[in-house]
């Protein structure tokens, strides 16, 4: 049940309308009275028609415009849905998690024994150890996570690392203690995560005096230069 | 009869008949006039009212809780919306689903079943089961994934719907699991620090009111009524995520290995007490919180007091320094026994058979002497040593503001009896939380001044901004003088003690203390068996930066700190690679241990 109520717009308009009328009215008589009174009244009916139609127009492409409105709102909702599945997917592969289990997979293994190197004076503190040592060495992921829905593919990174390993020779030189021009360290792994915990990757012909970096017994002089390549084999 | 029909219905008189439908006329356009302006004026508002209210449409617009980030950046728990997928058995059907090339195929009511189990890894009995019945409304499953939901809404089932609800992720699993808390089923922050940041973190639901056609599509011009939801605010904690995580790491497996009841490790920025990492072990996954022991829920971090044991001698060896009662280099013999006085023959051994040992109060803090420290520790007054135990913030809370924390146990002094008067002086009859140890060590750090820890770096504003936490000043607990020769001290139990050279990180000046302390068996009232082994210490030792301590409570196959000292090792290597502490340059103190 609905009812329309009568506006003060309509009552303003009948006013105004009388008010226009009755003056032109009052200067006409006869017969040129009666063609202006049925000019002005087809005049008026005229009008009124367009503003019916135009507001029927209006009306129309507002209201196609609800149902637009209303598409995009769910195309939104579509593509936050999309974003959030996408945000939920990059965070299980960044989470510790997960970078910890694909080092593994991948056979890096963290040392226990890291060794330190001084740039300043290329003095060495610790004795260097194999990673295979298996003292305080804990290599696999001991955190649970109920959202590690999506894990690493390492079908590619396998298939590079395979690559890698027939090209790349393994030395058992000494330690070196120049300038480190290019190491990615497993060590990162030690941590196995992003950002700077356990990262020891130092670029560059001139290093800051004083930075540290990691060093090891089997240092690998074709480490891979690329920054997205993967070691060939762990060595610590 | 004939006289009424005479009177009013006279044939031939017009003139009255007239009158009579005019005034029919009347009283009709009366009727009507008298009921417009009741629709119009008198009824009009209610009128009207009825008619919104069922025009109208309304619905709360969620607000997002805030994120919160490590020091780094990093997320450790966010908002996301999460789904429940709800059936209207009253209309369940079989349906017909156009397929990619355009042709139709009918789903039947068991098909539509066994689809939506596979998709919700249900069984398809248990969902047949949901969908059946008259009533219009229907949980089939809770809370699903984005991806899920995706999932069901492709399957284009006409009688399956969808209720969106903001649900918390934490996407590092346990990692600061306890130390994060949680939110409930009812959208309460139920512990952590979604509970102390909870006026920071949560938002306020929005409301929209408009007016909607019967196909639910909004009527264009129709008024609308909002209230703009208001996320929530972002917080950020000290904790680094990928120390953190190693830390637990660390701890996990140790805890293993020595197969304790728990394990807890902390790590310490000296000069602005940041807690970089709060590790625990076993611990939980607030995705996951119904799944929790109730142990587990608890950040024992914070939360747990025990017997701290040795590493209290710390505090014993201080006061002296401190109070110029004792140096360094001050000589004792340190029996093996010790009968208390006024105890009734209470005796106190050290941990291993000696004879009558030449010490010096580094000495005693190197071999951990239990008797050693009790007859140098008599110098100082009860009173002055109660004093330095309160400074140091044992029996208050710590300020670092975490929901439940404890304040630990300082009986007061004139409860003290003969036996407490001693054995305090080597951590027994005291309580303290792992934290509280920590940063009476970050005291000695510091130059002697005890700061606040903080866990929470602050709160962002609308613009992003951060706001940090207002700290209280740090206490002075001892002179930088006292300070310094106490962590010289330190230093010569890494370096010369049995269990502490096992703490040793190459290349860096270390200064700890062990600490092996017996626990109280509730059944008995008397020491058990088992241990809570300790080792707390700093590095590097002539500029200390970072305090590491942990804990393992209950140890089964080390009875003494030797179970602690590895995983101590590992996690500051570990800081100190991760913050780039360059090695040390200089050598420890030239001081005595024994004579």
């Amino acid at each position: 049940m609905s009812a329309i109520r009568l506006t003060e717009p309509n009552r303003r308009n009948t006013v105004a309308l009388t008010a226009i009328t009755g003056g032109m009215l009052a200067k006409l008589t006869g017969r040129d009275a009666r063609k202006s009174r049925a000019g002005i009244a087809v005049l008026i009916l005229f009008g009124l028609g367009a503003i019916q139609i135009l507001q029927l127009v209006l009306n129309s492409f507002v209201a196609a415009g609800a149902y637009q409105l209303v598409d995009l709102k769910n195309q939104k909702r579509e593509l936050t849905v999309t974003q959030q599945i996408l945000g939920e997917q990059v965070d299980s592969l960044s989470s510790n998690q997960n970078l910890a289990n694909a080092a593994q997979k991948m056979g890096m293994i963290s040392n226990a024994n890291p060794v330190f190197l001084r740039l300043a004076d290329k003095k060495v503190f610790g004795k260097p150890k194999a990673a295979l040592n298996a003292d305080n060495r804990i290599s696999r992921n001991l955190i649970k996570s109920a959202v590690l829905t999506v894990t690493s593919d390492l079908t590619a990174a396998n298939a590079t690392a395979a690559d890698a390993t027939e090209s790349t020779v393994q030395p058992t030189a000494p330690i070196t203690l120049s300038p480190v021009t290019s190491s990615v360290s497993t060590e990162a792994l030690a941590g196995a995560t992003s950002g700077k915990a356990g990262t020891s990757v130092s670029v560059g012909a001139k290093p800051t005096v004083g930075a540290i970096t990691l060093s090891g017994a089997t240092p690998k002089t074709s480490a891979p230069t690329s920054t997205n390549q993967i070691p060939a084999q762990p060595t610590r | 009869m004939s006289l009424f029909r005479d009177r009013f219905f006279t044939p031939g008189d017009s003139r009255k008949r007239m009158v009579w439908f005019k005034g029919g006329i009347l009283l009709i356009v009366a009727i009507f006039t008298i009921r417009l302006v009741d629709f119009q004026i008198v009824s009009a508002d209610r009128i009207n009212a009825e008619s919104l209210n069922k025009r109208s449409s309304s619905r709360v617009l969620p607000a997002m809780r805030g994120t919160i980030f490590d020091n780094s950046g990093q997320v450790l728990a966010k908002s996301v919306l999460k789904y429940n997928v709800i059936a209207d058995p009253a209309n369940v059907r079989a349906f017909k689903k156009v397929n990619a090339d355009g042709s139709k195929v009918e789903i039947s009511k068991e098909q539509a079943a066994a689809l939506l189990a596979a998709v919700l890894k249900m069984d398809p009995i248990e969902v047949q089961n949901k969908i059946t019945g008259t009533n219009r409304y229907s949980m089939v499953a809770k809370r699903v994934d984005a991806s899920v939901y995706e999932e069901v809404k492709k399957l284009d089932i006409p009688w399956i719907g969808f209720e969106s609800l903001a649900s918390r992720v934490y996407p590092n699993g346990a990692v600061a699991g306890a130390l994060l808390g949680w939110i409930n089923q009812e959208g309460v922050a139920s512990a952590g620090v979604e509970r102390e940041m909870d006026e920071c973190l949560a938002g306020v639901d929005g409301k929209e009111k408009f007016e909607a056609g019967r196909d639910g599509i909004r009527i264009p011009t129709s008024a609308i009524v909002t209230r703009t939801a208001k996320n929530g605010r972002d917080v950020v904690l000290t904790i680094n995520r990928d120390l953190q995580y190693y830390a637990q790491q660390v701890v996990t497996a140790q805890t293993n290995t020595l197969r304790a009841d728990w394990g807890t490790a902390i790590v310490i920025e000296v000069k602005t007490g940041k807690i970089l990492a709060a590790a625990e072990a076993p611990t939980m996954d607030p995705n996951v919180y119904g799944e929790a022991t109730e142990a587990e829920r608890h950040a024992r971090v914070f939360e747990t007091a025990f017997e701290p044991g040795s590493v209290i001698k710390m505090v014993t060896a201080a006061t002296l320094v401190d109070q110029g009662l004792a140096t360094p280099s001050t000589r004792i013999v340190a029996p093996y026994g010790m009968d208390l006085p006024n105890s009734g023959g209470y005796r106190v051994t050290d941990s291993h058979q000696h004879g009558n040992d030449k010490l010096t109060l580094t000495g005693v803090l190197r071999d951990s002497s239990n008797t050693g420290i009790m007859r140098l520790g008599v110098k100082a007054p009860l009173e002055t040593r109660y004093s330095y135990l309160q400074k140091f913030g044992l029996g208050a809370k710590t300020g670092v503001g975490f929901p439940g924390e404890s304040a630990g146990v300082l009986p007061k002094l004139d409860t003290w009896d003969g036996i407490k008067k001693y054995v305090s002086m080597f951590g027994q009859g005291i309580a303290q939380t792992p934290l509280q140890t920590a940063m009476m060590y970050q005291a000695v750090a510091n130059g002697g001044v005890r700061l606040h820890p903080t866990l929470v770096e602050g709160c962002k504003d609308e613009s992003g901004k951060l706001v940090p936490i207002a700290t209280k000043p740090g206490v002075t607990v001892l002179s930088p003088q006292s300070a310094r020769t106490t962590i010289d001290m330190l230093e010569k139990v890494v370096e010369q003690g049995g269990i502490g050279k096992t703490a040793a990180v190459p290349g860096y000046r270390v200064g700890g203390k062990t600490g092996t302390a017996q626990i109280t068996d509730p059944a008995t009232g008397h020491y058990g068996n088992l241990h809570a082994i300790s080792f707390i210490g700093m590095a590097p030792a002539e500029a200390p930066q970072y305090v590491v301590a942990v804990t393992f409570f209950k140890s089964r196959t080390k009875s003494n700190s030797i179970g602690a000292t590895p995983a101590f090792k590992a996690i500051m290597e570990q800081v100190l690679r991760t913050y780039r502490v360059p090695p040390s340059t200089t050598k420890s103190a030239n001081i005595p241990t024994e004579w």
